[in-house]
């Protein structure tokens, strides 16, 4: 359990590519995307792969998770983000590579209180 | 209950005490107007315009009935450009409404929305209950209400209007934003980066008030 303020919020991007495309998608992820994030104060936690190994004709999915530490500094990303729409530009890319995707937020279930508790 | 809600921006130099007066004339001269409340927006944060105008009738036709009266009035001052630079103005019918208790004075706090025209009826549903169940789950919303807009003007094309009451600033500035409802779940909608992403563009005002919207 985190002090409040200080609970780690998760981003999770889960990218479902194109078929024989996870490895590229991956690639320019990290390429162009990463960068962006980070300099808006996200984290890099976890890159994930199911299944492990680089499908040729069928999907691979990617699960990329983010962290910041607080609400706050998850709405000073948001607030950097906006300053810098460029971010758009890397979905409009990507977009050919991807069959779909979904970016959710979590939290620990042991700072599901602390979190509530505003 | 149908609504017509205002956000006004002065022009600079505009007399305001004048131009407030001679707005609020307009409303209380005409009986098919049953509420009429105009108050300085607050400095805080982003709240957008100068003043904010909330005028109430029984129904659309007495809303129409006023603006085909004192109403040409209202529009003529609004039109002014010594006047007023800039109007955000939406009509609606009262959409799903909360309550936890009236209050009698606090802080009204309004957003308009305007939603992608390509979003889908589903999407649109899912969007106004979870907006509404914003008022279940976040302490400081004491009063709520998701209206569908029939008649919006200026940025927008405006389709939706969020309002809420609060107790006091910090209920809206700090629990509204930091509650996870918020950024964890309803954002999703805002959000460009999501791809349940429907909204298109939002103005948000707010405002003290001392009789209630709801």
């Amino acid at each position: 359990m985190s002090e409040p303020g200080q609970e780690n919020i998760f981003y999770l991007d889960h990218l479902v590519a194109q078929p024989g495309r996870a490895e590229e998608l991956l690639r320019f992820y990290m390429s162009d995307y990463v960068p962006q994030a980070k300099g808006r104060g996200l984290s890099l936690v976890h890159r994930w792969v199911t299944p492990p190994l680089w499908l040729r004709e069928q999907s691979n999915e990617l699960f990329v998770i983010w962290s910041v530490e607080g609400a706050q500094a998850w709405w000073d990303a948001a607030r950097h983000r906006r300053a810098d729409p460029s971010f758009l530009g890397f979905w409009k890319e990507a977009q050919p590579m991807i069959l779909s995707r979904r970016r959710l937020f979590l939290s620990d279930v042991d700072d599901v209180s602390s979190l509530n508790h505003v | 209950m149908y609504r017509i809600t205002k956000i006004l921006t002065l022009s600079e130099g505009a007399d305001t005490a004048a131009l407030i007066h001679d707005l609020a004339a307009t409303a209380g001269n005409n009986r098919q107007v049953l509420g009429s409340a105009l108050a300085p927006t607050l400095p805080e944060a982003s709240a957008a315009g100068d003043y904010i105008w909330r005028l109430h009738f029984a129904n659309e036709a007495g809303a129409r009935g006023w603006a085909l009266a004192d109403g040409l009035e209202a529009n003529a001052i609004m039109n002014d450009p010594a006047r007023v630079r800039q109007v955000d103005s939406v009509g609606y019918m009262s959409g799903r409404t909360g309550s936890k208790q009236t209050l009698s004075r606090g802080v009204y706090r309004l957003l308009m929305i305007s939603l992608n025209e390509a979003a889908n009826a589903a999407d649109v549903a899912q969007f106004e209950y979870e907006t509404y169940e914003m008022g279940l789950y976040i302490p400081s919303i004491v009063q709520w209400r998701i209206s569908r807009v029939s008649d919006g003007s200026s940025a927008g094309p405006w389709t939706h209007i969020w309002e809420q009451e609060y107790r006091d600033p910090d209920g809206l500035l700090k629990t509204y934003m930091l509650h996870p409802h918020h950024w964890g779940w309803i954002n999703r909608w805002y959000d460009p980066e999501c791809a349940e992403h429907i909204v298109h563009n939002v103005c948000q005002s707010f405002c003290l008030f001392d009789n209630s919207a709801f």
